[in-house]
């Protein structure tokens, strides 16, 4: 992985950039490595000790200006990378599983304030989305614009829950809003 | 199970490309965000990404995180499913908190853990072993699915390779289809990068070199594979290979002499054979470029004196699937095995063992599939009957010992030969799986002479084996009457220092503290350990059966514990070697045949086995 040095135009492989996009994002990153026919340059970053780092492929066309800020080895060695496909394969599976669950969390047209309204009885109740009503522990419903009058259903003491908790959060969303 | 880029790239853009991909495949499955000419910025999982030249990339489950300038059809918050970003698109890919798998490291979802595992629990010298031999066995992809495939087909036909053996072998298949898959670009190849199909590997050939019959198409393969170039027509090449193959397996008959490494029966053998076949590989890379043909190559291997094979018979044409036989001696592959057990070596270890840890540890994740991250550990070697006791009956004890391990392997009821040393205060005995009259029931036996053996079968997996031997009294009581080591590590008994007096006077000794160490399969015992401080005295009075059947006279009177309401003459059919037949080494099948014998035994005579 010597760098792509061959060309002039070319980043060298190791180098500490601080790099200035032309939409407006700057990051500093080492390079790993740039790959000429796709245009790409990809650059990591983060603390040198930790194995995780943020990875970033940019096109190397959109970037607005760069600066050499110190020079270093390559941090990639091609003799010691390998690949756990079987572990890529699950991990993209358990991540697609994770995003799935978290999918149902959003409720689709409806507005910010039913979601966060959502988000606050789902932290102590079991909720879901029956479209725009939201549905606690399967027998209570609240349906729009999600005030306390607006629950049904369910026993006594789950519906007093419910509104319970409603009107709370509603107290602590307009508390946030007035102090923002 | 992995991929490793073997080679550095021959040029700049392949080594930018290679790169990339990795980068790429770093990140697959991974969240990340991914901005777009109009400043939009999605997140989603990282799916895939088409690296022809353009660059894009395939999101699961994206929503748009920020709205640029465009006017997108996809609102904030809504979640799609796929998400395309064409190259033409895609500005830059931020993927958060990668790990760039390295030596070492292993990517953060332990699917296949239990394979790096058992590859961290090999000693350094095994590790890079398991390396070496990834990478060679790499050479021919037609050939490995053939050997494959002939591994397979022989399990199938001889029966002689455990279940472990199969899930490997089967393993090894998946491994060739990821090889297969994943050819870099521009004829680079990715190595395997598997930790637990090397003792599969190692297996087999043990297996194969006990009986002289060696399957070398891995080794050839083992022997070839940096060498060659990674193409098809490398299975034309057979002879060459066939050489190479020959070469990886005389290396250790030839590193006790090139290289003077203590490779007798030496736990350290298998790192002289690395750094010969490291050698090999240096010397041959600087022989020829890496674009050099594969003929000239195999006419270089061939042509090395050093690395011939010492008997070798070619017994098929080169592109048969089947493999030739070869004389490979079993030394070949104990040396290496026995550089996996070299961490926990005691001088009782060795005697030369067919199981390695890396077997043991295979068995102990098929045992217990979940436990993924578990690294036994091992106080006591599992060790079966060596392979090297080709002849039977073989005294085997090195001088520098303390304790004489003897291998045995004259099966039948019968104690096995002491090789008596007036120096060595313990001796050693080869034990067989089965136990005349259950070795649970109480490991004390009284022969005729009343001579009590008192102590601790060691074995995990034996139960002790009673002989006529002993029954004659003639070799069991150590003159000095200091402590007497029966059996060897794995398959031990343990004497207690007995004066000579008191044997003569006793009648019975309590074995209660000394109960052999229960094998999983033996779990089934220590419900008589209540009772294991009762005496106990077996009297085998029916002689050794050479040949048909045989049956074992017990009295009546003798107090076993429950399970065994009338202790009557047992028939056990001598089917294999065991009662009596051919006198075969003892392995690791015949101790199972063994067992098995042990619980049909039950069954045919409708005793209630002992829970």
């Amino acid at each position: 992985m010597e760098g792509s040095s061959s060309n002039g135009d070319d980043f060298a492989v190791g180098c500490i950039l601080s790099i200035k996009t032309s939409l407006g994002d700057e990051f500093q990153g080492q390079i790993v490595t740039f790959d000429r026919p796709s245009n790409i340059l990809r650059a990591q970053e983060g603390p040198k000790s930790g194995s995780r780092r943020n990875v970033r492929l940019l096109k190397a066309n959109y970037i607005k200006e760069f600066s050499l800020l110190a020079k270093a080895e390559d941090p990639l060695d091609p003799t010691k990378c390998f690949l756990d496909l079987p572990s890529i394969q699950a991990r993209e599976e358990a991540a697609i599983r994770q995003a799935e669950i978290e999918a149902e969390r959003f409720g689709v047209g409806v507005t910010s304030e039913a979601q966060r309204i959502f988000d606050a009885l789902a932290k102590t109740l079991p909720v879901r989305w029956d479209k725009t009503v939201i549905v606690v522990m399967n027998e209570v419903r609240v349906s729009s614009p999600y005030h306390s009058e607006n629950v049904s259903g369910g026993t006594p003491a789950a519906n007093d829950r419910v509104k319970k908790v409603i009107e709370f959060e509603r107290k602590r969303l307009h508390t946030r809003g007035t102090s923002q | 199970m992995g991929l490793r880029i073997e080679e550095p790239a021959t040029n700049d853009t392949s080594s930018s490309f290679d790169a990339l991909l990795f980068t790429t495949m770093c990140m697959i499955g991974l969240p990340v965000e991914v901005q777009v000419k109009d400043g939009s910025v999605y997140s989603g999982i990282f799916h895939t990404a088409s690296v022809d030249g353009e660059y894009g990339v395939v999101l699961k489950m994206a929503s748009m995180a920020r709205k640029g300038e465009g006017n997108a059809n996809l609102s904030v918050g809504t979640v799609v499913d796929t998400l395309v970003v064409l190259s033409a698109d895609l500005v830059q890919v931020v993927a958060k908190g990668v790990l760039i798998p390295a030596d070492g490291i292993v990517s953060n979802v332990n699917s296949d853990g239990a394979k790096m595992v058992t590859s961290s629990a090999l000693p350094p010298s095994c590790h890079s072993e398991l390396q070496i031999e990834q990478k060679t066995s790499k050479s021919g992809k037609a050939i490995s699915e053939s050997s494959t495939e002939e591994d397979m087909e022989q399990t199938g036909q001889n029966g002689r390779l455990n279940q472990n053996e199969e899930n490997i072998s089967v393993h090894d298949l998946k491994i060739k289809d990821f090889k297969n898959g994943f050819l870099a670009k521009g004829g680079k190849k990715l190595g395997l990068r598997e930790g637990a199909a090397k003792p599969m590997e190692s297996m087999l050939e043990i297996e194969n070199g006990k009986t002289d019959t060696v399957d070398m198409a891995k080794v050839e393969e083992g022997s070839s594979g940096p060498f060659f170039s990674d193409s098809s027509d490398e299975r034309q090449d057979g002879k060459g290979k066939r050489q190479g193959g020959e070469n990886a397996c005389g290396t250790c008959k030839d590193d006790n002499m090139v290289h003077g490494a203590p490779c007798s029966s030496s736990p350290t053998a298998c790192i002289p054979q690395l750094n010969y076949i490291d050698g090999m590989a240096v010397k041959i890379s600087k022989i020829l470029p890496n674009e050099a043909p594969s003929a000239s190559l195999d006419s270089t291997l061939s042509e090395a004196p050093e690395h011939e094979m010492p008997t070798s018979v070619h017994s098929r044409p080169s592109d048969a699937p089947t493999p030739y036989v070869s004389t490979c001696s079993t030394s070949v592959v104990n040396f290496s095995l026995s550089s996996c057990l070299s961490p926990l070596g005691s001088p009782s270890e060795s005697v030369p063992s067919k199981k390695t840890v890396c077997n043991t540890n295979s068995k102990e994740f098929k045992l217990n599939p979940g436990a993924k991250t578990f690294s036994p550990s091992f106080p006591n070697l599992r060790s079966t009957p060596p392979s090297v006791t080709a002849v039977a009956s073989v005294g085997y004890g090195p001088s520098s010992s303390p304790m004489v391990p003897i291998v045995n392997a004259q099966p039948g009821i019968e104690i096995s030969h002491f090789t008596p040393r007036t120096s060595v205060p313990a001796k050693f005995v080869q034990y067989s799986n089965l136990v005349a009259g259950n070795s649970g029931g109480g490991t004390l036996y009284g022969p005729r002479n009343s001579l009590p053996i008192a102590g601790h079968v060691g074995s995990r997996e034996q139960p002790g084996r009673y002989s006529s031997q002993y029954q004659a009294g003639s070799a069991y009581v150590h003159p000095n009457s200091q402590t007497v080591m029966v059996g060897r590590l794995g398959q031990v008994v343990y004497v207690h220092p007995i004066p000579h007096d008191a044997i003569q006077g006793a009648t019975t000794l309590s074995q209660g503290p000394a109960r052999p160490i229960l094998a999983p399969q033996q779990v089934h015992l220590p419900k008589q350990q209540g009772t294991a401080a009762q005496a106990l005295q077996v009297r085998m009075t029916t002689p050794y059966l050479p040949a048909g059947q045989q049956s074992l006279g017990v009295p009546g009177h003798i107090p076993f514990p429950q399970p065994f309401p009338a202790i009557r003459p047992i028939s056990v059919p001598s089917i294999n070697s065991v009662f009596g037949g051919a006198r075969n080494a003892c392995d690791g099948r015949a101790c199972c045949s063994l067992m098995s014998i042990y619980v049909s035994y039950f069954h045919f005579n409708n005793i209630q086995r002992p829970y």
